[in-house]
């Protein structure tokens, strides 16, 4: 399928035209960005903090390759297996193999978007593997057969009344429309399924390559339940995701949840260095970890490594205009918002989304709120050259934006230009034609601001 | 040419300098205050106390109004002071490495009793660290976590942490922030999802 900006309105006014949906969106994001700034108020240094981590992501990107080398030689040492996955297609036959190994078919999940991005849950249940997400918001969703319609939100689209008519559906048992029902029921549900699984999957927030660590926040604490009680504890890493100190990382991890969710730091934050160690009590017997790649090193060297630097806190989602319009599903990613409409194409091709450059009105709310200063607009514009450079417009608009630029870089073409419209205003007031949908053309005026400057310049030479 | 190698020849090796890191210091003018603070505002319940048996008398308060009689805990300084049997008669106490089934245990206990290793002032943090006598479930399983923790061990912040880490780490170590909660309901906050719905902290002098 693909994301054309048709599609992308198509889906957007279902949004849009359902005052529900629109207002799920509006007041969720409005809660968000309010938590943000009350969160950020409390840190006396917060502007020093995020130029610091624009500093260190930037450098470690530089040098990634280095980093993690460092990082797989430091989680080997702490008993880690490191994988290492092209695609969605090596991550599939990587999980597939351990779990025939553990004979398990029953994995439980901890939410990850890097697995969203390669569709890990539908790999493994064509192999007849069942995997269950956990977090309360992807829970609802894989019950709903939906995808998620925010980076840290998946489920913000959904009403109480209608996660209630879902679990009363799905579950077998009718629940009441009350928030903390609902999740009391999924807390006993999943309670079984994690004591019962003998394998774990999670996302990688960030790792650290000092020691080898992987580091993972929730709120819920089913990061904790994942990576403590099975057996096996499988992690997905994008191999983007890596702080070379712990200094750094608490640079980073200062700024993610305060970004994200207004909270100074999210409930749990999980460090994890390997299986448990012999004198443990308790852990997973074996840590793997699958550093992913899925075209991220590609995009190095080029103008939209910037973009690697990005902590996925979801920020420029809850800020973004056309986001808070148009909705989440919109995009037809599992990223959306700003940050979604930028590494979408660049991870899925550009001739498969060539309508999110163009999901965006370049107002400039994302680069001024994200806590690594990522210059989304400037490669929304690097992606929509790129689109006229790979022949991805459509005929008319190319030889229109052609000529326009022809016409408005030569400043002789342009006062031609000028003398046209007033001109041609007479001809379209005559027929009462109107110009995109305005009822009154505004009159041109008699001289141009151009004539008149070089007017003026010349009157300030008689007097000066 | 492996997968390994491949990605990693596509990758840069530019050496950037990295910014000073770990400038970033707090300081408060006390810090059990600021952590009970932080801690109470996102959900979390803190008691502070001048004596550790005063402390104790808390506990047995707080496990008779919650009704706890069987409580997983674990021999940890300094909860290797308290003689058990005589502090509270009334509860069932099995401990980390001494029960064949502590998962079963932790699973159906009223509550967890634990200290932790280090607490963080600025944002109402606890540090916990598995070892030869802690289990990552007494602080997971049960759905009220209690936790004893000496004055003394409270640091201002994340980045005093992240500079004297214990070396090696330990295999997991969990920085416990509030009770578990979620808001993917229509943005209304639920405590209790699923970790411990009440955390109950009980700050004491050495």
């Amino acid at each position: 399928m693909k994301i054309t900006t048709r599609l992308f309105q198509k889906t957007a006014q279902k949004t849009i035209q359902n005052n529900r949906l629109k207002n799920a969106y509006q007041s969720g994001m409005q809660h968000i960005i309010e938590a943000r700034q009350q969160a950020y108020a409390l840190v006396p240094d917060v502007d020093a903090l995020r130029e610091e981590l624009k500093q260190i992501r930037q450098a470690t990107i530089a040098n990634l390759g280095a980093y993690l080398e460092e990082f797989e030689r430091n989680a080997q040492n702490a008993g880690a297996v490191v994988h290492w996955a092209k695609d969605q297609s090596d991550v599939g036959r990587i999980v597939l193999e351990i779990a025939q190994r553990e004979q398990a078919n029953l994995i439980v999940k901890s939410k990850s978007m890097v697995t969203e991005e390669i569709q890990l849950n539908h790999v493994l249940d064509l192999e007849g593997i069942d995997v269950v997400e956990t977090d309360l918001g992807e829970y609802i969703i894989q019950l709903a057969d939906e995808r998620p319609s925010h980076i840290i939100a998946p489920a913000v689209h959904k009403t109480t009344q209608q996660v209630a008519e879902l679990f009363s559906d799905k579950l077998g048992q009718e629940v009441e429309a009350d928030p903390n029902a609902l999740t009391e029921v999924a807390r006993q549900t999943l309670r079984r399924l994690f004591l019962e699984a003998k394998i774990g999957i999670s996302g990688v927030n960030l790792g650290v390559a000092e020691t080898g660590s992987i580091v993972l926040v929730t709120n819920e604490g089913n990061g904790r339940m994942v990576t403590s009680l099975p057996d096996v504890h499988i992690a997905v890493m994008g191999i983007e995701r890596l702080a070379p100190t712990w200094d750094s990382a608490a640079t980073w991890l200062s700024l993610l949840a305060r970004s994200a969710t207004g909270q100074p730091l999210s409930i749990y934050t999980s460090v994890v260095t390997g299986p448990a160690r012999p004198d443990e009590l308790d852990g997973p017997r074996e840590v793997h970890i699958i550093l992913l790649d899925n075209r991220r090193s590609s995009l190095t060297g080029t103008t939209y490594q910037e973009v690697l630097e990005c902590i996925r806190c979801g920020a420029c989602l809850s800020v973004c205009p056309v986001y808070r319009e148009a909705g989440g599903h919109a995009y037809h990613s599992p990223y959306s918002g700003p940050i979604g409409a930028v590494i979408s194409p660049l991870l899925f091709g550009l001739e498969n989304y060539p309508g999110l450059p163009q999901a965006s009105t370049l107002c400039g709310a994302c680069l001024d709120v994200c806590p690594v200063k990522i210059d989304l607009p400037r490669m929304l514009l690097a992606l929509r050259a790129d689109q006229v450079e790979q022949g991805l417009v459509a005929w008319p608009e190319r030889r229109l934006e052609q000529g326009a630029a022809k016409m408005m870089t030569r400043p002789g073409r342009m006062a031609f230009l000028f003398r046209m419209g007033r001109i041609g205003q007479v001809v379209m007031k005559l027929f009462n034609l109107k110009l995109g949908g305005v009822e009154k053309i505004p009159q041109v005026a008699e001289k141009s601001f151009r004539d008149r400057w070089h007017e003026l310049e010349a009157d300030d030479d008689h007097q000066g | 040419m492996t997968i390994r190698d491949e990605i990693l020849s596509r990758l840069r090796r530019e050496q950037q300098n990295m910014p000073v890191t770990g400038t970033h210091k707090r300081s408060y003018p006390e810090l059990a205050a600021q952590f009970s603070l932080r801690l109470q505002a996102s959900a979390g319940e803190v008691y502070r106390v001048s004596r550790f048996d005063e402390g104790l008398e808390k506990l047995r308060d707080l496990f008779g109004e919650l009704k706890v009689k069987t409580v997983a805990s674990q021999r940890e300084a300094p909860l290797d002071r308290i003689d058990f049997s005589a502090s509270f008669p009334n509860q069932n106490w099995h401990f980390a490495g001494e029960v064949e089934d502590y998962r079963g245990v932790c699973a159906e206990a009223d509550a967890g009793l634990t200290s932790a290793a280090v607490a963080l002032a600025e944002t109402g943090t606890l540090v916990l660290e598995p070892g030869p006598v802690q289990s990552r479930l007494t602080s997971l399983l049960p759905p009220v976590h209690f936790v004893l923790l000496p004055e003394s061990r409270i640091l201002p912040s994340i980045f005093d942490w992240s500079a004297q880490l214990p070396d090696p780490l330990p295999s997991n170590v969990v920085l416990v922030s509030g009770p578990s909660k979620t808001a993917d309901i229509e943005q209304t906050l639920v405590v209790g999802v699923h970790g411990p719905k009440r955390l109950i902290v009980i700050v004491h002098p050495e």
